[in-house]
């Protein structure tokens, strides 16, 4: 149980609500540095969800702040940002854990239901 | 998809696009009106662009605007040390972020005990009123006041009262000391200006209010301090102070029959303690505190959201018992107005706990997490 907190601690756990929106980003800014628009749209094909502006806009700022990514030079008044070093290790430890539960849940699933 | 380098939705270089461009730049710009300065300043242009992009692509999306409302609603709450974290305003630098977001928190912490303490006190001086003039009027050896909520309001709110004020003059020496120590230090003038102009705007503010709380103390309705359960000076200096909470506002006619003086000072002290509180915020908001002074601000602010919850619970059982639903008794009954100040403090309790729950929260969490 105390490994299992010290790797939220390490993930995304203090996002509450945005943590959602907080993996997407950093799963996109994973591939390279992007600005929000090309965010909004590369979410929306990997994912199959469209952030809303400010739901983006509050998750950039909460990870910016946190220093899981960094601001670049704005081009065209559109800045970009890319992922850190601490951004990383925090997307390593959140996916790990999502892959757990659905690692779980799709070993049960097929002992007790069968294969799709 | 290429980083950094996908083209948006937008004009392709018709004057219909042009057209379009334009409106969508004004619908963007009215959206931006939801965000608070700071952080318009910060990601205003960039965030402006992506709007542009969206509206183009769905010109009609009242989820949109929900959302950026909601999202600037959070911002600003966030600017207030509410929730959130702190904008990252220089980017590389967590913990001047963090520093900034804790002032922001102890700043409302601040303002909100300040309110508190000012409705309060108000409450609590018509309370005081009705224990004397009570216990004037009543035979010796018999219970004062009869009812045992007017009883436990009226002893429990004066040692709150007293408590909250201690916990003040806690809380603002170190506030001061840094202050004055910043100062005397050689720095840049233009520092030192931010910080003596809410200094000397506080000193000024709280002169006048004791200077004219003082001249009107001896209009006092209580007894003269006969029967107080506080020492009788103190009960008309805050009596005087927070006058302006009254019911006589709904009654012009009888407000007129006021003396001029203490009518003026009704409409004069209001806005010497919204100066008061406000420079008070600023200077905190301004100081910069050190991790360990901030730690103690955030520890007081507990113990006064503790005080000013037991305070809150004695004024909600009086309206329950003695409110203007109820039956109400001599000297005692409260009005429309005490439901009107309870809602006050109940809401001002509410802010200050929070901003004490957030400075805490960004003081304990590493310069880089806030959360």
């Amino acid at each position: 149980m105390a490994d299992r907190d010290a790797a939220d601690d390490a993930g995304l756990a203090g996002f509450g609500r945005y943590a959602g929106p907080a993996t997407l980003i950093l799963s996109s800014l994973a591939e390279g540095a992007k600005h929000g628009y090309a965010l909004t749209k590369d979410v929306e094909e990997f994912a199959g969800v469209r952030l809303a502006p400010g739901t983006l806009y509050e998750a950039l700022a909460r990870l910016e702040s946190r220093g899981m990514i960094e601001a670049l030079e704005a081009e065209d008044r559109r800045r970009p940002y890319r992922l850190t070093a601490a951004g990383a290790a925090a997307l390593r430890v959140h996916l790990a854990a999502q892959r757990r539960v659905t690692d779980t849940g799709l070993r049960r699933l097929a002992a007790n239901w069968g294969s799709a | 998809m290429s980083p950094a380098g996908d083209g948006a939705a937008g004009p392709s270089g018709g004057p219909a696009d042009a057209d379009a461009e334009a409106v969508a730049r004004l619908r963007a710009a009215r959206l931006l009106v939801w965000y608070p300065r700071p952080w318009r300043e910060r990601y205003g242009e960039e965030f402006t662009e992506l709007l542009v992009s969206d509206i183009t692509e769905r010109p009609g999306s009242l989820g949109r605007t929900l959302d950026v409302a909601k999202g600037g609603l959070l911002a600003r709450l966030a600017g207030a040390g509410l929730t959130g974290a702190g904008l990252a305003v220089h980017p590389g630098d967590p913990a001047a972020a963090r520093g900034r977001h804790v002032a922001a928190s102890l700043g409302t912490l601040a303002a909100a005990s300040g309110v508190f303490l000012i409705v309060g006190a108000a409450q609590w001086s018509q309370l005081l009123i009705g224990w004397v003039w009570a216990a004037r009027r009543q035979p010796s050896g018999t219970a004062v006041p009869a009812l045992a909520a007017d009883r436990n309001a009226t002893l429990g709110t004066s040692a709150a009262i007293i408590a909250l004020l201690a916990l003040g003059v806690l809380a603002a020496l170190p506030v001061l000391a840094t202050v004055a120590a910043r100062l005397a230090a050689r720095g840049p003038v233009a520092q030192r200006i931010r910080l003596a102009v809410p200094a000397v705007t506080l000193i000024a503010a709280l002169t006048a209010l004791v200077t004219g709380g003082r001249s009107l103390e001896n209009n006092w309705i209580g007894t003269g301090g006969l029967h107080s359960p506080v020492p009788g000076g103190l009960a008309a200096f805050i009596w005087a102070v927070t006058l302006f909470v009254s019911a006589y506002w709904a009654h012009p006619g009888v407000l007129a029959a006021f003396p001029g003086t203490e009518l003026a000072w009704m409409e004069l002290s209001p806005l010497l303690l919204a100066v008061a509180v406000a420079s008070a915020v600023i200077l905190v908001r301004r100081t910069g505190l050190s991790p360990r002074l901030a730690r103690f601000e955030a520890r007081l602010g507990l113990a006064c959201c503790a005080v000013m919850t037991a305070f809150f619970a004695l004024c909600a059982a009086w309206l329950a018992t003695d409110g203007p639903l109820a039956g109400g008794t001599p000297l005692f009954h409260a009005g429309w107005i005490n439901v009107v100040s309870t809602a006050v403090l109940a809401l001002t309790l509410t802010a200050a706990a929070v901003a004490a729950r957030t400075a805490r929260r960004a003081l304990a969490s590493p310069p880089g997490c806030l959360k």
